[in-house]
């Protein structure tokens, strides 16, 4: 991905380069509001890294001038104000996703990567598939070998979200976000639990595993690990 | 009277050293106003009452003026014009200021009767009652004493059927008595109660200025800091009882805000220094010895989760010193409580399943209140997952959300080992936890939160004994 980062704390934005580039990404650094807004609207960047706090325009205010210009390029916010009110205020400024500092690198590459998969793909579908799991995006049916596979609610849209990010590795927190849009930090791991049944229902009666657990980070779909 | 105004005014004269600062205050401005506006309130009154007692009197001796015109008219006309002399000559008779005078004259002016001297020249001859100034020429016995004003005649003179003219007068002096009494009265009264309306409100002033006193003083010791002042309460319930309530609500709440802020400090100070001071520890003893790669992996993987941790802590403990102060600066709006419910209970629902536990579920639904779904999703999910924490396999958690009394109810019990009654209110501080809890996971402040999400939302929030294990309830207010 081909990544701007702006970001006034010289430190942490070396930091945050040298992680990204480790994960073959190409991260511009930018100081300041101004010269964000600028290197934004010049070069053709796949993701931005804006934090809230800079000096000359602050982030939120960098955000809307590129939406005001037509920009639709995917944002992810990077915030030392984490209250639900400064979510709220980033999301509806026009950013993409929110992230709280501190927080764990493979948290923020894995949202990256959702966000410029969605990019991607933005022709209307109605099935997704992964081998032979079929979804129906219409009727939410599910078969897997052609067999009917009955999911509740839940667990159908667990399952539609991993599909959207197939081959990609999504986070617990990301999941309880955007399936039950919980922002709360659950110490029991109730998002690992709803994926055993998944998986018991998905992978269990059949040949090939679809659900990965990738350690430390969260979960994927895919048809090879 | 003017023995009580004097000492009233000695006292104040004594006090003079106040009097600077009363004369400044608005009460006594206001009541200097107010006695001005009443004393030319009273001035008006006493005008208008001249001026319709003289116009009643005027009218009423118009009125009998008229009436007596009338009575001679009708004697002539029934019994002739020899009977009307005579009747004027009866009454010519009768001597006094106040009686009536007559002039009856033939048609060419010649007079017939009467006991006045001469026709008034400036009397018209149309039967309407007139006002005419004395002369000498009328009656020049007339006694009108030389200094008298405002005395005047009531005459009325008009033609009658056989062509005489009959004039019927009389001499009204009321007016002058009347404005002196008026005038003396003005005098007397206006002084007097412009003085007593600048006492009264002196005194007035000076009450009040006593109980703002008293709020000042107070004010000023807690700003200084001394928190435990309140305003007094006379007991009387008027409006400074209710200013002084009001006050005092305002500093309770200063209170708490800032032993609030002590307790998130010391907080801060004490339960994340240990953790910190922890992570450095296992650093450094990594550091002391050589060691080989894996070993720094997992030092510095253990580093990371004592990180986390911390990270959680303080994020927990700002979340809950934000609510606790009452002013949770998230949105607050309509939230359907039982579909948030469902959702985290079913998510727990699974563990406990999992876990052998027996979770049992019962939501109405369509329950909605106003508040922070954020904060809400957070205190049950703290509850929840307490429930899990505590109750051992085979054991059984309810999860409840209906009503109770006309109000939102919320229940989640279980039957684990409990909390200890002396103990129950020392579980919500934060930090707290039962003795033989102290080594699983967690950081100890979910009840904290959920009493500070509770406080927040106007509900009551309860730890009883489930005979055995724990029921917390949690009781919203009234539904309107």
């Amino acid at each position: 991905m081909y990544i701007l980062l702006i970001e006034d704390d010289v430190e942490a934005a070396l930091f945050l380069k040298k992680g990204l580039e480790g994960c073959s990404n190409t991260v511009d650094i930018s100081s300041d509001g101004e010269d964000g807004v600028n290197q934004a609207l010049i070069k053709n960047y796949d993701v931005l890294i804006v934090d809230r706090m800079l000096p000359k325009r602050d982030g939120l205010s960098l955000i809307r001038v590129l939406r005001e210009n037509g920009n639709n390029i995917p944002v992810l916010i990077l915030s030392a104000l984490g209250e639900i009110d400064d979510r709220v205020d980033g999301l509806r400024a026009g950013g993409d996703d929110y992230l709280v500092k501190p927080c764990a690198f493979s948290e923020l590459v894995a949202r990256l990567e959702s966000l410029t998969r969605r990019r991607n793909t933005s022709e209307i579908q109605t099935k997704l598939k992964v081998l032979d799991l079929v979804i129906n995006l219409e009727t939410h049916k599910v078969t897997r070998s052609n067999k009917e596979i009955r999911l509740q609610p839940k667990e159908y849209m667990l399952l539609e979200y991993l599909m959207k990010h197939v081959g990609k590795t999504v986070t617990r927190t990301m999941l309880l976000e955007k399936i039950w849009d919980f922002h709360f930090d659950p110490q029991t791991n109730v998002i690992d639990t709803q994926m055993s049944r998944l998986r018991t229902k998905i992978d269990k009666d059949f040949d090939t595993p679809l659900i990965h657990t990738i350690r430390g980070v969260g979960y994927q779909i895919s048809e090879s690990k | 009277m003017i023995l009580l105004l004097y000492t009233l005014f000695e006292e104040l004269v004594i006090k003079s050293a106040n009097l600077n600062r009363l004369f400044r205050t608005t009460t006594i401005r206001l009541a200097l106003r107010y006695s001005i506006y009443y004393v030319i309130l009273i001035s008006v009154v006493l005008a208008i009452v001249y001026w319709a007692t003289n116009n009643f009197v005027e009218s009423y001796f118009q009125s009998r003026l008229e009436n007596k015109f009338n009575e001679l008219v009708a004697i002539e006309n029934s019994k002739g014009r020899n009977a009307l002399i005579q009747k004027i000559e009866n009454e010519s008779r009768v001597v006094s200021d106040d009686a009536y005078h007559y002039y009856l004259t033939d048609p060419k002016g010649g007079k017939l009767a009467g006991n006045l001297f001469n026709w008034p020249v400036l009397l018209k001859i149309n039967g309407q009652v007139q006002k005419l100034k004395h002369e000498s020429s009328f009656y020049p016995e007339f006694i009108v004493e030389e200094d008298e004003e405002g005395g005047f005649w009531l005459m009325s003179a008009d033609v009658l059927a056989d062509g005489n003219k009959l004039l019927v007068a009389r001499y009204i002096e009321h007016t002058h008595e009347i404005k002196k009494f008026i005038v003396f009265l003005m005098f007397m009264v206006i002084p007097l109660s412009g003085l007593l309306a600048v006492t009264l409100g002196l005194m007035l002033g000076r009450t009040i200025l006593k109980k703002i006193d008293h709020i000042n003083t107070t004010a000023s010791a807690i700003a200084s800091g001394d928190f435990n002042n309140r305003v007094h309460d006379s007991g009387r319930n008027d409006e400074f009882d209710e200013l002084a309530s009001h006050l005092n609500i305002m500093l309770d709440r200063i209170q708490k805000l800032v032993e609030g802020m002590h307790r998130v400090t010391d907080n801060i100070a004490h339960d994340l220094r240990s953790p910190l001071s922890r992570l450095r520890n296992h650093l450094e003893i990594t550091i002391l010895h050589n060691r080989n790669e894996a070993e720094y992996v997992e030092a510095i993987k253990l580093a990371m989760d004592d990180a986390d941790q911390l990270i959680q802590t303080f994020n927990a403990l700002l979340e809950i010193a934000q609510t606790e102060a009452g002013n949770y600066r998230g949105e607050w709006n309509n939230v359907d409580l039982s579909k948030l419910s469902t959702d985290i209970g079913m998510l727990y629902q699974n563990i406990a399943e999992d876990n052998g536990i027996i979770f049992d579920m019962q939501i109405d639904p369509e329950i909605v209140l106003q508040g922070n779904r954020h904060l809400l999703s957070q205190a049950i999910s703290n509850l929840l997952e307490n429930a899990l924490k505590y109750t051992s396999k085979g054991g059984y958690i309810k999860f409840i959300l209906g009503y109770k009394e006309n109000k939102y109810y919320l229940c989640l019990s279980d039957n684990g080992p409990g909390i200890p009654v002396d103990k129950r209110e020392f579980v919500l501080e934060r930090f707290s936890r039962l003795d033989d809890s102290r080594y699983t996971v967690g950081n100890g402040l979910g009840l904290s939160l959920v009493k500070a999400v509770a406080d927040l939302h106007h509900a009551i929030l309860m730890l009883s004994d489930n005979n055995p294990g724990l029921k917390v309830e949690i009781i919203f207010a009234k539904i309107t």
